[in-house]
């Protein structure tokens, strides 16, 4: 859904491969990214000892999208509150699970706009930091 | 037992391995248009050379899912 959803369309395809290093994860075979943020990413999700997701669910249907600064660690698209059907019917997606441009589109660009506040910040405080669009 | 009965266990393991979800990326899908790494150090590395931020997308899958 995600692959011939957003990641198809014209304009998520132009803005990835310009302002973003993509990486594709698949859960089945590679740990998650060990990251403090991952807690909120990954809520209610069973995770093993190794990073491995666990449940025969998540192993078929996982899906999670999140945008990480150049640091590679702080979220940039933080969605908190957990999965739950409401946000289905709210919002369209799971938190983390936009899967149309429509959604998938102000997700990414809000988190440019969170990086380049975040590089803004870095500037004026003299922490080293080069994201920015 | 009808042939359908027999069916149901394989459709069920199918069903709970995701591969009823997972239809192969078309060889002209979109996404493959994506400069996709699979390393996620790796990205890492790459993003603080280059200063961009890291798009990790975390899928139950391969990024040409043949299943």
């Amino acid at each position: 859904m995600l692959r011939d959803g957003a990641l198809s369309d014209a304009e998520v395809v132009d803005l990835v491969n310009n302002q973003f290093v993509p990486v594709w994860i698949n859960v089945r075979t590679t740990p998650v990214p060990d990251l403090a943020c991952m807690e909120e990413v990954l809520h209610n999700v069973r995770v093993n000892a190794n990073g491995f997701i666990q449940g025969s669910f998540s192993q078929g249907f996982f899906l999670r999208s999140v945008v990480l600064a150049s640091d590679g660690e702080t979220l940039l698209n933080p969605q908190p509150g957990g999965a739950s059907l409401g946000d289905l019917f709210t919002e369209g997606h799971f938190k983390y699970g936009q899967v149309k441009p429509q959604h998938y589109l102000p997700m990414l660009r809000q988190a440019l706009d969170r990086a380049r506040q975040l590089s803004e910040e870095r500037a004026r405080t003299g922490a080293v930091t080069s994201d920015s669009p | 037992m009808s042939r359908f009965s027999l069916a149901i266990p394989v459709l069920l393991s199918a069903s709970l391995a995701g591969c009823l979800s997972h239809i192969g990326a078309k060889e002209d899908s979109g996404s493959l248009n994506i400069a996709w790494m699979e390393d996620f150090d790796a990205a890492q590395r790459a993003a603080a050379s280059v200063g961009r931020p890291i798009l990790a997308v975390l899928v139950a899958g391969e990024l040409k899912d043949k299943c």
